[in-house]
Formats: C-alpha cells, structure tokens, sequence
C-alpha cells in the first residue's frame, strides 16, 4: 500500500506575456519543467530520487507541498492517504503541510528564521498543530533536540541560529520536521552542505526514524552513493522526466538507461581506470531534443530514438512492473558490455 | 614545492572586554610535492586545508615556517624572482563564477596572463589562446563572456587561464565541487589528461575522499590545522592508520547498496579557539586511551608514510 502516489504529474512554468525576448519560444506560452510524473511511495521506506541540477526534483517535492514559486502550476494527481493535494484548499492543506508532510531543505541556515531562538521555531510547530499546552511544546522540543543527538539541548533552545554550527542546524531543521511525527519526511539534499561525518551523523538519523517510528522518506540527492546506502527504491530523473525507476541492489547490479550508466561512470571508483561520464550538459527545458530527451547525449542513441519519446516500460525480472526504464534500447542493452561499471 | 613546518595563526577578537585569541589555522604542515605528482590535502571544513593553499601561493604570509619552490624559500622572494614564481605556480579556484572577470571576454583573460609576462608576440596571443582553448576541450569562445557558459566550462576556462604561462605548480582548491556529478567527472578527466601530458606538479584541496582516491599519488589528511597521516594514496585507502583517517573513509558514502556502516563519528570538529589538549582529535576519537589527552603526538614514520597518533608512534 503506497502512502503517497503521483499519477502523471506534470508542473509548467507560465510566462508572463511582457517576456518575450526571454528563451522559450513565444510570450504567453509555458514552458513544461516536470512531465508526467507517475511513481508510488510506499509506507515506512525511503524512496530515493536521484538526478543532476535542474532535472526537476526539487520541484516535484515542493509541488507535494504546495509550495511551487510563483508562476508554476501544477497538473495531475497526487494522492496522499487517499486525498488529492493538488486539490485540497489552502486551509486543509495548512493541517497537512508541517504536520503530516514535512520537508528538510538542503540550506538550514536560510530555511531558519535568523532572529527567532531555535526553541521557539520547533515550538511553533508544535503549537500550530497539536493540542498541546506552551509548558509541554517547549519540554518537546527539548526532548527533540535530545533524540537528534544535540548536546546540552536545555541550553541550545535558547540560543540562535547564528550561534549553532551547519550540522546543528540541520538536526534543528529535523527536529522542526518530525516534531508532529509526521507520515511522510521530504529531504531535498539535506546533507550537500555538510562534512562528511556529520553527513554520516544525519543519515544514520534519518534510517533510524524510518526504522523506529515507520516514517516514509522522500530523499532527493545527486549522490548515488547516498542513494545505495540509504534507500530501497531509487527513481532517476532527466529533464523532467523519469527515465528509471528500480529497486536500490537491482540498479546498481543492472542499470537499464544509458543516463543511469552515465551516472555510475561518472564517479570515481578504482583508479586508473578512465571515468565514462555523460558527454555535454543537461539541455535547457525550452531546448529539448526530440524524441528521447537523452537521445543527443546517448552514446547509444539510433535513428528510431529520436522519433519518438519511449515510454517508461518495465524491464528485468524483478516483476510487479518494480524496475522501469524510458529506452528503447533496453532489450540489447547495448551498455553492459564493458560499459557497466557498478 | 615543499611546505616545512608551516604555520599561520590569527589573531581574533573575543568581543568588547575578551581581548585577542590565538587561532591556529594551521600548526607545522609539512610535505612535498614532485612535478608529475599529485598530492592532495583533504579534511573537513575549518581544518586549514585552503588556508595552506594561500601559503603555497603566498598570497597571505605565514606566521612560522617555509615553502620552499625549486629550493628558494617563497617568502623571501623580490623582484625578477618573485615575478617568476608567479608565473610558476598557478591556481585554480572551487567557485568558477566569482573567479572570472564578467567584463573580459574569454580571449583577454586568458591574454593577460601571457601579456604579463611576456611570454610571446602579441600577435601570437590569438593562436596561443585557440591552443589553449583547445587543451581543455572547447573551440570557438574566443570572443564570449563568462555569463554565457555553464559552470563546468567556466571551470574549463579557469584552467586555461591557469595553464596561460605554463606553470609548473597548480593548486587546485575544491575545483569539483561546485559542479555536478557528470560536469565533475568531465573534469577530472582533464586534470589527469593534464597530469599526463604536461608533467605539472598538483596540490588538489578537497573534501571528496572519492575523487582524491581517483587522482592522487600522496594525500595528507588534514585535521584541525594540523596533518594527521601523510602517505601513499594507495596506502592510506587500502590501510589507513589514524583513527581520524578510518573514520573519514568510512563515513564517505559508496556505491554498493546496503553496505554495512560502522556507526558514524560522534561529535563535531572543536573550535580552533579552544583547541583540546594533547591530541587535537581525542575528545572524538573512538580509540583514545590514556596518554591521548596529555601529550600531543608528532607526525612521524617512515618517509613517505606517518602518522601522528600514540597508537601507531610508541613514547
């Protein structure tokens, strides 16, 4: 049973008439930055979205919020516990968003309100939501900071964001987030800005919420080693698009897109052996080639995918349509020999 | 290049009556580094590792110790030979979008260094530039202006311009990680291309033990401004020896799905203002015992492998 389920979601940026001379064709049209996005989270795991700057994850995460920037409007359904939030009015939505859903960005010290103490900031979702009294929200808070491993959090509650470091800031951010135990945590790059013992600290955290409390975790990242280690279903996504979707171990053992295998060669594993990036960059949203969106990068790329945009088809034998890939090269897979690095 | 002892310590204000506080960026680094070689600096944030790569290009004076560049100390250096080793050693900086000139087209800032020192005819420039161009895998951009490319080919272009005057030094200080995953392996191919061809000698300042892994032939493992081992790259992943180091890699996510993890470093890096007694690490370290918070252990070994931990150095 999934507790979250997008079906054909798809989010466009509206331009405003007066910018025509910006890219994008003509004044007045949209232009299209997630498209079609059908995929399932189900309950008490951590699903892993992977892709490189500018492929649409953190808008699909935001959109699950509500919360898209001005000018971009989402389509489709996203079905939450039975109930479409892209339908829901902003007064219920205020009762889920925070509560029910709750979202970890990848800069605390921007998300955090620079002159309110920390203990007020978590106390204040306690208070918007629980029926809780202002003694008890505040011995919450305390005992939060305490669960996330923060030292001396009688004393950390009274201070400012300023004043704590960018891995204490994170944890106080989790803390604001899983403060009303909600089902489902959204965690856009929660840990791009931090070293990597902390980075390590964080995401022990976050597998131990799933693990004791049966949170399900979005977690959106460009590191594919944050998604072996932490995830057990990985989506990747390019240029708005998914173009694989599959179970962590049977991603990495056999890859089925030519951007995941990409990826994979793309970070350095052993050395001496020469790394088998992507040639060129993510084209523009407004630039897209035809046919397959990865067709101008693919080294695999024949006549017929630029006919064409391939739908995403299941592929391996994983069964219950699990692995998914949008090629239509996965039958020979022109990739594995040799060219399969994980 | 050769850094001996190197030291730099700030002075800090600690508020209106607190007087002055001694910060210790960086506390006695040594090491080498042999043309045709890359040895890398890694550690976390506010461990010293950029401040180093300052003193390397003496763009900010050290408060003890030397560099030393082909065996004249860097510091005393005036005039001809100052002008020269400016042009010998080369940086290379983490942010390529404020490390270009928005109002110099690509062709006069990759010139100017040329044009500085005097290294040919201006009428070869426009030549010398299309080669150069050309090294790090882009044509035709003469005449563009950095707002017009992507971070990686803003990079791309750093790395020309570095290469203007045919350095022998180029320090690299976090080059990768502001790009993304795809436009960072592109690159790190060019370094080593580069590594291979050229002969340069590299100092690389990065945090990704991955890519130091990938490129390096001697690595430092820098913590709280002081170098805890220093060894062959190959050694130092196979077999590390301080506890800082075996902590570091194994924190470093991997590609291989549900890996068991040893549980993560507890803890965070202290202050530089208050720095731990003994052992700079001890407070966090998993295997402290009882000389550890006492005596501060030196870096010592064998060349070209030590360390600086009481576990490994008897006293």
């Amino acid at each position: 049973m999934s507790l979250l389920s997008m079906r054909d979601l798809s989010i466009n940026l509206a331009r405003a008439p007066s910018s025509g001379k910006s890219p994008g064709g003509s004044a007045g049209s949209s232009i299209n930055m997630v498209n079609s996005l059908t995929l399932d989270i189900p309950e008490g795991s951590v699903f892993g979205l992977a892709g490189e700057s500018g492929c649409g994850k953190s808008l699909t995460a935001l959109s699950i919020l509500g919360i898209l920037p001005r000018g971009m409007h989402a389509t489709g359904e996203v079905t939450f516990k039975g109930r479409d939030l892209l339908k829901m009015d902003e007064k219920t939505f205020r009762s889920v968003r925070g509560h029910e859903i709750s979202m970890v960005f990848q800069e605390p010290m921007t998300s955090l309100n620079p002159v309110l103490k920390v203990g007020y900031q978590i106390e204040e979702v306690i208070n918007t939501h629980l029926a809780v009294s202002k003694k008890e929200a505040a011995h919450m808070a305390v005992s939060l900071l305490r669960e996330l491993n923060i030292p001396s959090p009688e004393q950390r509650v009274r201070e400012y964001p300023h004043q704590l470091s960018g891995g204490m800031r994170q944890r106080v951010m989790m803390a604001m987030a899983i403060a009303c135990s909600p089902s489902l945590l959204i965690a856009d790059e929660p840990t791009t800005a931090l070293d990597v013992t902390i980075e390590a600290q964080l995401l022990r955290m976050i597998r131990r919420l799933r693990d004791d409390k049966g949170m399900s975790v979005l977690l959106i990242t460009h590191d594919l080693g944050i998604i072996a280690e932490n995830a057990e279903t990985v989506a990747i996504m390019y240029a708005g698009r998914l173009v694989e979707q599959a179970p962590v171990a049977e991603l990495f053992r056999a890859p089925m897109h030519p951007y995941t295998v990409g990826l994979l060669g793309s970070v350095p594993a052993q050395r001496g052996t020469k790394l088998k990036p992507v040639r060129g960059m993510v084209p523009k949203p407004w630039e897209l080639p035809a046919g397959c969106t990865f067709s101008d990068r693919c080294d695999f790329a024949q006549e017929a995918c630029s006919a064409a945009e391939p739908e995403f088809m299941e592929v391996g034998d994983s069964g219950a349509g699990r692995h998914r890939s949008r090629c239509i090269r996965t039958d020979d897979a022109p990739w594995r020999n040799g060219n399969n690095k994980s | 290049m050769e850094a001996r002892g190197l030291q730099k310590t700030y002075s800090v204000s600690r508020g209106v009556f607190g007087g002055h506080a001694a910060l210790r960026a960086v506390d006695g680094v040594d090491f080498k580094v042999a043309a045709n070689h890359v040895f890398s600096l890694v550690g976390e944030s506010g461990c010293g590792k950029s401040t180093v790569a300052r003193l390397l290009l003496r763009l900010t004076n050290p408060t003890g110790g030397q560099v030393l560049h082909k065996g004249s100390d860097v510091f005393a250096l005036k005039g001809d030979d100052l002008k020269a080793f400016r042009r010998s050693v080369q940086i290379i900086f983490q942010d390529p979008f404020a490390s270009l000139n928005p109002r110099r087209t690509v062709y006069e800032t990759l010139s100017e260094p040329m044009k500085i020192h005097g290294l040919a005819d201006k009428s070869a420039f426009p030549d010398r530039v299309r080669d150069l161009l050309k090294t790090v895998g882009m044509v035709d951009v003469m005449d563009r202006y950095p707002h017009e490319f992507s971070g990686g080919q803003r990079q791309r272009i750093c790395i020309a311009r570095a290469l203007a005057v045919s350095p022998e030094v180029i320090v690299a200080d976090e080059p990768l990680s502001s790009l993304d995953v795809s436009i960072q392996a592109q690159i790190l191919n060019l370094l080593i291309e580069l590594k291979e061809t050229t002969g340069l000698a590299f100092v690389f300042i990065s945090h990704d033990l991955r890519v130091v892994r990938y490129l390096s032939d001697f690595v430092g493992v820098m913590y709280l401004g002081k170098i805890v081992e220093r060894a062959p790259a190959v050694e130092l992943f196979d077999s590390p020896l301080h506890p800082y180091t075996e902590v570091l890699l194994a924190a470093a996510p991997e590609l291989v799905p549900g890996r068991k993890k040893e549980p993560p470093l507890q803890g965070e890096v202290p202050s530089p203002l208050d720095m731990p007694s003994g052992c700079p690490f001890h407070p966090r370290c998993p295997k402290v015992f009882e000389p550890c918070s006492r005596i501060t252990p030196e870096l010592r070994g064998d060349a070209p492998r030590a360390v600086a931990c009481h576990l490994h150095n008897a006293y």
